[in-house]
């Protein structure tokens, strides 16, 4: 008789990718069914043998003729900016004392920053609907506005993971005439966006998401004959572009709110 | 830090993706080199934590998009998998001395098995196995490499197990006939 215990939560506890009380709870199941002990010592297996098997031989001078071709591509094309990158693999690599020189500096730039930053909000707020615009008027060429296609949020939230700085709550409105499209990665503003869409009768709409501080109450403006609501709330900043008609939109704006 | 320095150590795991997807050694390299060019090219967008994700899926790109090409132009495809040629080599049981006689009777699947029911597998089958097993990356790093939401890795891992278990035990038996 097959048991029909999870094969996902199975899969799981043997990828250690459990939190104790599942994997607990899952311990606990194999211990008493034999069905899903062999299936477990069996996938085990099936791992251990690819894993003895190894990596695949790669053909000899592959990594020199990769640097090559690199190299020549560095020569003829422009050259890429090096990466201003902030992630964790750099920071492990300094000694302690260019790590608090650095923390200093970092202070230091910080604070230039949030001045600059109040002086030039105003005039960034206007490059930064215009981007937005941008691309929702892009993903009205396309074919395809979303790469998620679902109108469930427990399947286009966990997508975004890992993908964007921050993933936003998502809610199907369809009950209220917004009916959710799907979700896809945006870049704005110099960095990977969540982008909700959402549909109004024959209205596209582009609801962008990134981490955002500061609280907000939302604004209305309207560029080039679209409409645009910008507001921020719960850590997130949001922004609704769409043709649809202001009131309209903001009425979407106090249900994702 | 230099993309050489950051993208360059990742070539093995990069290869075994390849290898994974492609039939030959010959086409898993062109897959890299290309793999590695884009990457290169598109180094500039790369703000991630790990670097090895997001190389991995610009190398899965630059197979599916031979692939695709191949298809177009009417070839088919092969599937074959490294140390298929030599499975010979491979230690027959992998169950601990203590196995019980449950594990035994499992363990008597025979590990040589594995790759030629490997290379039977469908090629998402076989990438999510040897993302999971050979680069033993977590769910979530799968998931960015293929692109595809965690509990659909989380299934199709499933999937890939249960019919690798399968052909295994398959090869195993069509084997035993021969043999009698």
């Amino acid at each position: 008789m097959p048991c029909e215990f999870s094969e996902h939560l199975l899969g799981s506890y043997l990828d250690a990718e459990l939190d104790a009380a599942s994997a607990a709870r899952v311990k606990q199941h194999v211990a008493a069914c034999a069905a899903c002990a062999a299936k477990l010592e069996q996938w085990r297996e099936i791992g251990a043998a690819v894993r003895k098997a190894g990596p695949a031989p790669m053909p000899e001078g592959l990594a020199a003729r990769v640097a090559r071709r690199i190299e020549q591509a560095r020569q003829t094309a422009p050259v890429p900016p090096a990466v201003p990158a902030p992630a964790a693999w750099r920071w492990m690599a300094v000694p302690a004392l260019v790590r608090q020189a650095a923390v200093l500096l970092m202070a230091c730039g910080l604070t230039a920053l949030a001045t600059w930053w109040t002086v030039a909000t105003s005039e960034r707020g206007k490059l930064v609907q215009r981007e937005q615009l941008s691309a929702h008027i892009r993903t009205l060429m396309q074919e395809m506005p979303v790469q998620v296609a679902s109108a469930d949020g427990h399947v286009v939230r966990p997508w975004f993971a890992g993908k964007v700085d921050v993933a936003p709550p998502v809610k199907d409105l369809a009950a209220q005439g917004f009916p959710l499209v799907g979700g896809r990665v945006d870049y704005l503003g110099d960095r990977r966006v969540a982008a909700l869409v959402y549909k109004r009768r024959l209205h596209v709409i582009n609801v962008f998401a990134w981490p955002e501080t500061t609280s907000a109450a939302p604004r209305s403006a309207v560029l080039q004959g679209y409409n645009i609501v910008t507001w921020s709330s719960g850590g997130i900043g949001y922004s609704a572009v769409s043709d649809l008609n202001g009131a309209e939109l903001q009425e979407l704006q106090q249900l994702l709110q | 830090m230099s993309f050489e320095r950051l993208a360059l150590p990742h070539m093995q795991s990069a290869y075994n993706l390849a290898r994974a997807l492609m039939s030959s050694p010959t086409d898993a390299e062109d897959v890299v080199q290309e793999a590695y060019l884009n990457a290169f090219k598109s180094f500039a967008s790369f703000r991630g934590q790990d670097v090895r994700p997001w190389l991995l899926a610009i190398v899965r790109n630059a197979a599916y998009g031979m692939l695709r090409a191949r298809r177009r132009a009417g070839n088919v495809v092969a599937i074959d998998w490294p140390g298929r040629d030599h499975h010979e080599d491979l230690p027959h049981q992998v169950a601990s001395q203590e196995a019980t006689a449950e594990e035994r009777m499992i363990a008597a699947i025979d590990a040589a098995y594995v790759w030629q029911a490997l290379a039977e597998l469908p090629a998402p089958m076989r990438e999510v196995l040897v993302l999971r097993e050979l680069e033993e990356m977590r769910y979530q790093d799968i998931a960015d490499v293929m692109s595809l939401p965690m509990g659909t890795v989380m299934s199709r891992l499933s999937r890939a197990r249960r019919e690798l278990g399968r052909a295994v035990r398959r090869l195993n038996e069509k084997d035993e006939r021969s043999a009698v």
